[in-house]
């Protein structure tokens, strides 16, 4: 039987027709959806979201009936829409948080010629909103918390005493000591709060009607030995709720609340666990139920008209799965989200009466262009005749004939489904099949199958996961196995490799549990008898047999490579897991690696760490399956951009990040690829590692190539370090052409401030360039207000150099006086220095220090040389007090000597002081001179500093 | 937030002065009574610098200020074999937690290196003192490798046993290994 399609309508970004297979750079993959929080305004005419687009946030609005959308706010770089609703059809409140901070904002929206435009309010009242109460004429119930003595309050508040911070003159509905969390339910209009207890951690809930003065009880958790899952009122002593207490699967219930007793049960699915129930606001009756068939999420609709339409929207997506997520009933208008396995979603505006679907958007459309991977999803049975439900990923093209057997954690009671999931498709583009295994303990197949899972760590969990993965190699063969999980899959990952040791070739493990005795002793909050009762329900009651299941005890039998990686701050599989197994296998002498994150819990709560983690375990398997190069010539310019940026970003963070282990060797490994596929920042990073010396043998000449080859890439940071070290003549021959050349590379690749500053510094010095004086004081004139602190150093330093270089004129010096002048605010008048001290400076006490003289200067640990001296007025009548100013450089003294460090001083008359520290840089240097100009250029001082160092000239010399 | 029976009190009369049982800094194995002594090891990891942590036994222990810089460390002390217990300990002048008996006694056994646990305490300086994360954790390979790279000595000549929260194999674990020849 065929059934009537939908009339399926572009409408605001064309579908991409044609997708090819190719490696996904991660940043696209693991990104926030381009649009989200889809709703209906009240009069139904216009549809609002939260979009995010190249990193920018921003509320927008479509104008349904022509179509138009039009951004009416942003958001900045820290402050993330949680949530939002309409309070009218002008009105919006915001949820917004920043920080630990959460804040309310009201919008209100005026329309203006074709525009609408918002003006945002923010609520000065600080609390949460837990609902508007159109009973009491759109009151906001609001929650205020007393920050002293934690009392809750409940406001019935208008908008206008919210904005004003006026609960005072609100009126008071409860007031809450037990720390309780409270729940609006706008259906019924009732308050639901839920108290957790202290003693024991149970949870107790209770409800009343806004007005009513007491609460009754609902239903407390430590009554319950099954599941109990509210869905919603349906009438004043009844309610829907999902639950196994008579079933084996989440059935849908009836609850009767006045003798808290299930009373019946209204559907049940024969095969699986209901996830989800919906009510007919019209008729207050169940109207369907959801849950995941073979891995898809499903929809049963009760009322034959609505499985007739849910028909519809299938034949029309075939192959798709979907749900409607806002109904407007005024205009019979839906917003309807489908999706697949192999597709992120997208959102159509579907027009109930005419069955129009109207495209919305993709939510990734920066992923249209690449095919995605398809899954299936296939029965086994596995021991004990169990039928197991797993789902294989296979790549649309190039595999690398690599299997990633990936089991869930948990194991009890968490499960995989046929869900777009970002992971799979990751290690999919690159190659890698995926098997992922729905092993007894997963949720889904009802209370018997979850509990078949207690209790079963290593053993029955395990052979299910093997008799899906023989099935599966038995059919495809691959060549090349990994087993890569998280927590309990951490565990699974490392078990499978110890009992299957022909097959498995390398492990992936990520904040895993390797120690069951372990989670039993932890610490000492996890030695209480409530914590031990609360994992036994996993893992079964304390047992000596626990031992012999973990991996820690098994690791001599360990064959395969393993990876391990953990989050130090882990709470649910603490840091001791991974460390001790890593720990035991290093001094088993076992091929083993490790990425430990500092801050990190049981997971990544950033894009950054998911980048970094996938990338990098990408890197491994690449590494110990001995795996070509990624194939990446069907990308884009774009893409692979990001894909070297991939590389690039992990190596940095080896180089310099808190939040791994520094790693040098590492850190040049991944520059290294990153430089191949054309990374300039790789290039330059390895330019400094040879220049610097560090890892790498100090190698200048090496360290020139790689930095020409990354300016020559499109590197800013190169072209401008190039250009300076041609203009210094610093471990080059001093070419002023040269330079100029690189600030004019560096101008085409990122035009900005800094790089004015130096073509100003060319321009006023003539320095490789026809001097111009104007175009020099226009570019030293720019508005500075909004310099940094770095951008205001580097502007001095080029002052510094106009006064003080060897190409410095009297013409150029009388430009650029004023504008100093203007910047530093001083009076100019001729001067004199009277040097006091000089020498080594130290620093005797707090406000003490002394200089002493010596005939050569040592590099040790922190020692400064320096000089401290007065600047005398040439005449006796210049008012004493008068600020004025000097132009400075460092000049190192080296078989190539150069400028180190210049710039202006300024200040009054006495205690001027200068000093430099010396490095361990410095130990190819002769000696440092230090030369004091006016700003006339007239040299007032010069002190050399004999360095003792410890290289012989000739060491010197090959600088 | 996990605050296993700490009473958080306000000081108002300073408390009276205890012993200080000897750090070991060099790796030299020399108890000073073979039958009744041995070593204590313990981990202190603390967010923001303490005034003082206190522990109660047959020879009093107070670590102070000095000791107890924000920062990760390890102390190991000789001290007489019995049953001792985490006391106190003070975030600053005026306030102090006093640990309630019962989830923070350990024991410690003679001529024995006695790993204890981590005491890992944490707090944010400017809220609530009652909101304190402090735990007494089992890093008990940590621990290891510590005495390994810094007291490889002592370690040869002692065992080293898991006297912290629960009871924990692994130390005997890899001593098996170790004398089965397999660890490298």
């Amino acid at each position: 039987m065929s059934y009537f399609r939908l009339s399926i309508l572009l409408f605001l970004l064309a579908l991409a027709h044609f997708t090819i297979a190719k490696p996904i750079p991660i940043e696209k993959l693991f990104a926030p959806p381009f649009i989200s929080m889809l709703k209906f305004s009240p009069d139904g005419n216009y549809l609002s979201y939260y979009k995010y687009v190249d990193g920018k946030k921003f509320f927008s609005l479509i104008d349904i009936k022509s179509g138009q959308t039009q951004n009416i706010g942003s958001f900045s770089k820290k402050e993330y829409l949680q949530s939002y609703f309409w309070d009218d059809n002008d009105t919006l409140f915001f949820e917004i948080k920043k920080g630990d901070r959460t804040r309310y904002i009201i919008v209100k929206l005026t329309a203006k010629d074709t525009k609408i435009v918002a003006k945002p309010q923010l609520l000065q009242a600080s609390g949460y909103i837990l609902g508007k109460i159109e009973q009491e004429g759109g009151k906001i119930l609001f929650s205020h918390k007393n920050r002293f003595n934690h009392a809750q309050k409940l406001y019935l508040a208008t908008t206008e005493a919210l904005i004003k911070n006026d609960l005072d003159h609100s009126e008071l509905l409860e007031v809450d000591y037990e720390q309780s969390e409270f729940v609006y339910d706008s259906h019924s209009n009732k308050l639901i709060s839920v108290t957790r207890s202290e003693d024991d951690g149970s949870v107790n809930f209770t409800y009343k009607d806004l007005r009513d003065k007491h609460w009754k009880s609902l239903f407390n958790s430590k009554d319950l030995d099954y599941s109990f899952n509210p869905i919603a009122f349906i009438n004043t002593e009844t309610m829907l709720v999902i639950s196994d207490k008579d079933t084996d699967k989440q059935a849908l219930y009836q609850f009767d609340i006045p003798s808290k007793t299930l009373t019946n049960v209204l559907f049940e699915h024969e095969t699986y666990d209901l996830v989800d129930a919906d009510i007919s606001k019209e008729s207050n009756t169940p109207s369907s139920v959801s849950f995941y068939q073979h891995g898809r999420l499903t929809e049963h609709f009760f009322a034959a008209s609505q499985q007739k339409e849910a028909k519809i929207i299938s034949a029309s997506f075939p192959s798709k799965q979907f749900y409607i997520t806002q109904h407007h009933r005024g205009t019979q208008q839906k917003i309807l989200k489908t999706f697949a396995a192999d597709d992120p979603g997208t959102y159509y505006l579907y027009d109930y009466v005419s069955k129009k679907a109207t495209l919305i958007s993709k939510v990734y459309p920066g992923l249209s262009e690449y095919a995605m991977a398809k899954d299936t999803t296939f029965t086994v049975e596995s021991q004990g005749k169990i039928k197991i439900e797993a789902i294989l990923t296979q790549p649309i093209e190039n595999s690398n004939q690599g299997l990633l057997i990936m089991p869930h954690g948990g194991p009890v009671g968490i499960r995989d489904n046929s869900n777009f999931n970002f992971k799979v498709q990751y290690f999919a583009s690159r190659g890698f099949s995926v098997l992922r295994v729905n092993f007894r303990g997963s949720s889904g197949y009802g209370k018997d199958f979850a509990q078949q899972g207690v209790a079963q760590f290593g053993q029955a969990i395990e052979q299910d996961i093997s008799a899906a993965f023989k099935q599966v190699q038995a059919k495809h063969k691959f060549k090349r196995i990994c087993t890569i999980g998280s927590s309990y899959g951490g565990y699974s990952a490392y078990m499978l490799a110890i009992h299957k040791p022909s097959d498995i070739d390398c492990v992936v493990a990520t904040y895993g549990v390797y120690d069951i005795p372990l989670l039993f002793n932890e610490s000492n909050a996890k030695t209480s008898q409530r914590y031990r009762d609360f994992v036994a329900k996993t893992v079964g009651n304390v047992d000596s047999s626990h031992q012999q299941l973990s991996p820690v005890y098994l690791a001599k039998q360990l064959q395969a490579p393993s990876l391990i990686i953990a989050g130090k701050e882990d709470l649910i599989a603490g840091f001791e897991h991974s460390h001790r197994m890593l720990f035991t296998l290093n001094k088993l002498g076992k091929d083993v690696e490790s990425v430990f994150y500092q801050d990190t819990g049981h997971g990544h709560d950033t894009f950054w760490g998911e980048w970094h983690e996938h990338a990098l375990t990408y890197d491994y398997l690449r590494r110990k399956l001995q795996l070509p190069q990624l194939d990446i010539s069907a990308n884009s310019k774009e893409d692979k951009a990001l894909l070297a940026k991939e590389l690039d970003r992990i190596g940095d963070s080896f180089y310099h990040s808190i939040r791994i282990q520094q790693d040098n060797e590492k850190a040049l490994y991944f520059y290294r690829q990153a430089a191949e596929l054309e990374s300039s920042d790789a290039m330059h990073n390895i330019a400094s590692f040879y220049l610097l010396g560090e890892y790498l043998n100090k190698d200048i000449s090496k360290a020139l190539i790689w930095y020409k080859r990354s300016a020559q890439a499109g590197g800013y940071k190169a072209a401008i370090y190039l250009s300076h070290l041609y203009f210094e003549g610093k471990h080059v021959e001093k070419n002023y052409q040269t330079s100029w050349q690189y600030l004019q590379q560096a101008q085409n690749i990122k035009p900005n401030s800094e790089v004015d500053l130096f073509i100003a510094r060319a321009y006023c010095l003539g320095a490789g360039v026809e001097q111009n004086l104007q175009l020099c004081k226009q570019l030293l004139e720019q508005d500075s207000s909004k310099e940094s602190e770095q951008l205001q150093q580097q502007k001095n330093k080029i002052f510094g150099d106009i006064f003080t270089h060897e190409l410095s004129s009297k013409e150029a010096r009388k430009m650029i006086r004023p504008v100093v002048k203007r910047q530093y605010d001083f009076s100019l008048f001729p001067i004199e220095i009277e040097e006091n001290h000089y020498g080594k400076y130290t620093r005797t006490d707090f406000d003490k220090y002394e200089y002493s003289e010596m005939d050569t200067y040592s590099i040790g640990n922190d020692t400064k040389i320096g000089v401290h001296f007065d600047v005398e007025p040439e005449s006796l009548f210049e008012p004493r007090g008068k600020s004025t100013a000097i132009a400075f450089r460092w000049i190192r003294l080296t078989s190539r000597s150069a400028v180190e460090y210049g710039g202006i001083l300024f200040g009054t008359r006495y205690d001027w002081e200068i000093y430099r520290t010396l490095s361990e840089k410095d130990k190819t240097t002769s000696a440092y001179r230090l030369e004091l100009y006016d700003l006339y250029g007239k040299q007032l001082y010069s002190r050399t500093f004999n360095l003792s160092t410890r290289q012989t000239p000739d060491s010197a010399q090959a600088e | 937030v996990a605050k296993i029976g700490l009473l958080i009190l306000v000081m108002v009369f300073l408390t009276s002065c205890s012993s200080t049982a000897p750090k070991i800094n060099q790796d030299m194995d020399k108890l000073k009574d073979e039958h009744d002594n041995g070593y204590m090891l313990i981990g202190i990891d603390n967010s923001h610098d303490i005034h003082s942590l206190r522990i109660s036994g047959p020879d009093k222990i107070k670590l102070t200020w000095e000791d107890l810089e924000e920062g990760k460390r390890y102390f190991l002390l000789e001290v007489e074999a019995g049953h001792y217990a985490l006391n106190d300990v003070k975030f600053n002048r005026w306030l102090k937690a006093k640990f309630k008996a019962g989830k923070w006694n350990f024991s410690i056994k003679a001529s024995n290196v006695n790993y204890v646990g981590h005491l890992d305490i944490s707090f944010d300086k400017y809220a609530s003192i009652s909101s304190a994360y402090i735990q007494l954790e089992n890093r008990s390979s940590e621990a290891l490798k510590y005495m390994q790279s810094n007291f490889p000595n002592i370690l040869k000549s002692r065992r080293m046993i898991y006297q912290g929260p629960g009871t924990d194999n692994y130390l005997q674990y890899f001593e098996e290994l170790t004398n089965k020849g397999l660890i490298k």
